[in-house]
């Protein structure tokens, strides 16, 4: 027998974290604390349709989010650079939505996108529709536009954080490279994050996760 | 059939018959008392919550207060054919010891375990395998670095691994009851001891 630790690590280094969640039972909302934009509410929920996995929602306001991620607070981070997470995603509605998903220090606030990490940014209320690669930089931000215009499909989303550039694949494609304004200065740690934000006053602006996975380099 | 299973990939065919196997990484802030139990085993105070390094394990106040996370004695791994990993470390710099392996039970003793021993105290410095009440130093310096141990037991010795070379085989005082994973903490002093455990792999074999 192999041990799954033979499978993901190797003997002679400490081992790394590594976060899985195939979102495929009938709670996973132990696992994340969640946050709201100032004065909204909003849902994280187990979904009940099938391949749906979890979905976040912001409240029906525009410029309304939820957020989900390990701790508030006292953030916890626990996955330090060079580290990367692999989340599989989908817009759940057809427009009005501004979703990210990927690697951020601590949860956002009043100033959206503050602090270190990197994302893909999954929003329909571009002028554009492609996805954007964010990454943070010590409270500033960085974008770069990938070329894959944003569409209700599946799409597989792999970031990684590394020491001096950040990257993100979309599909199995690499779309973008950001060497500025990442967190390359920066021996920082992370913890996983989800968000959805409402672009109008409607309902069910949904971003669907069905797996997420994350791990030390 | 595009996508290969988990199972696949660890056991490597769908025809084997895989044994018992428990994969637990400490990350993540919820709870892990649905899966450990936290016992107090001498004194109180001690506690385990979710730091940015893994699970902080924190012993009360009084001299060999000790505690150990475990499954409650739900012991499912066979002394004579199994296999526990896991990484470890001391946080406190001195008179304490820090445990991870195999152990049948919770009590304050040394019946039926087999663990990598980390231990800062007075003469005691070092890094051991210790299986029930004996112990054989790996000649590894105790410091306050992440340990990775993989201990194997078969019907006549007990191997230890660590850092992925094979350190040290015992063949007596291996433990004679069935075990479950564990780790244990405890403070030589009047000052609360703290560790680190980030990852546990048990398997029977």
């Amino acid at each position: 027998m192999q041990s799954y630790f033979d499978l993901f690590d190797r003997p002679e280094r400490t081992v790394r974290a590594r976060f899985i969640e195939n979102y495929s039972n009938m709670n996973n909302g132990y696992i994340w604390a969640i946050e709201h934009s100032s004065g909204h509410s909003g849902s994280y929920s187990i979904s009940d349709n099938i391949g749906y996995g979890a979905v976040i929602t912001g409240q029906a306001n525009t410029g309304a989010w939820s957020e989900v991620f390990f701790a508030s607070g006292v953030p916890l981070k626990q996955f330090r650079q060079p580290c990367s997470c692999f989340a599989v995603t989908r817009m759940g509605c057809g427009s009005n939505l501004d979703a990210r998903i990927g690697l951020q220090d601590e949860t956002i606030d009043s100033t959206n996108d503050r602090h270190w990490g990197a994302w893909n940014r999954w929003n329909w209320d571009n002028a554009s529709d492609k996805v954007i690669f964010q990454t943070a930089q010590n409270n500033s931000t960085g974008d770069t536009a990938t070329d894959l215009t944003i569409d209700e499909n599946t799409h597989s989303n792999k970031i990684f954080i590394g020491l001096t550039t950040s990257q993100s694949s979309i599909d199995g494609i690499l779309k973008a490279t950001r060497d500025a304004i990442t967190p390359r200065t920066h021996g920082e740690a992370f913890q996983p994050r989800i968000m959805a934000e409402s672009r109008a006053n409607e309902t069910n602006r949904t971003f669907v996760i069905n797996y997420y996975e994350v791990w030390e380099n | 059939m595009a996508q290969r299973t988990l199972y696949e990939l660890l056991n490597g065919s769908e025809t084997v018959i895989a044994r018992q196997r428990f994969v637990y990484y400490f990350v993540g802030g919820y709870p892990i008392t649905p899966i450990w139990t936290i016992h107090n085993i001498a004194g109180s105070g001690g506690t385990q919550t979710m730091a940015d390094d893994g699970l902080k394990l924190l012993t009360g106040t009084s001299s060999s207060n000790n505690i150990q996370i475990d499954f409650n004695n739900k012991r499912q791994y066979d002394y004579k054919s199994s296999r526990v990993i896991g990484c470890i470390k001391r946080v406190s710099v001195d008179n304490c010891f820090i445990d991870g392996g195999f152990k049948a039970g919770y009590g304050d003793d040394n019946n039926n375990l087999a663990f990598l021993h980390i231990e800062e105290y007075s003469s005691i410095n070092g890094i051991f395998f210790q299986t029930n009440a004996a112990k054989t130093d790996t000649g590894l310096s105790t410091d306050l670095q992440w340990h990775n141990y993989d201990i194997e037991l078969t019907p006549a010795s007990g191997i230890l691994s660590v850092h992925g070379s094979i350190s040290v085989t015992r063949t007596a005082d291996l433990p004679g009851a069935n075990l479950q994973p564990a780790f244990k903490i405890l403070t030589r002093i009047s000052a609360a001891a703290e560790g680190r455990v980030k990852y546990c792999e048990a398997m029977n074999t």
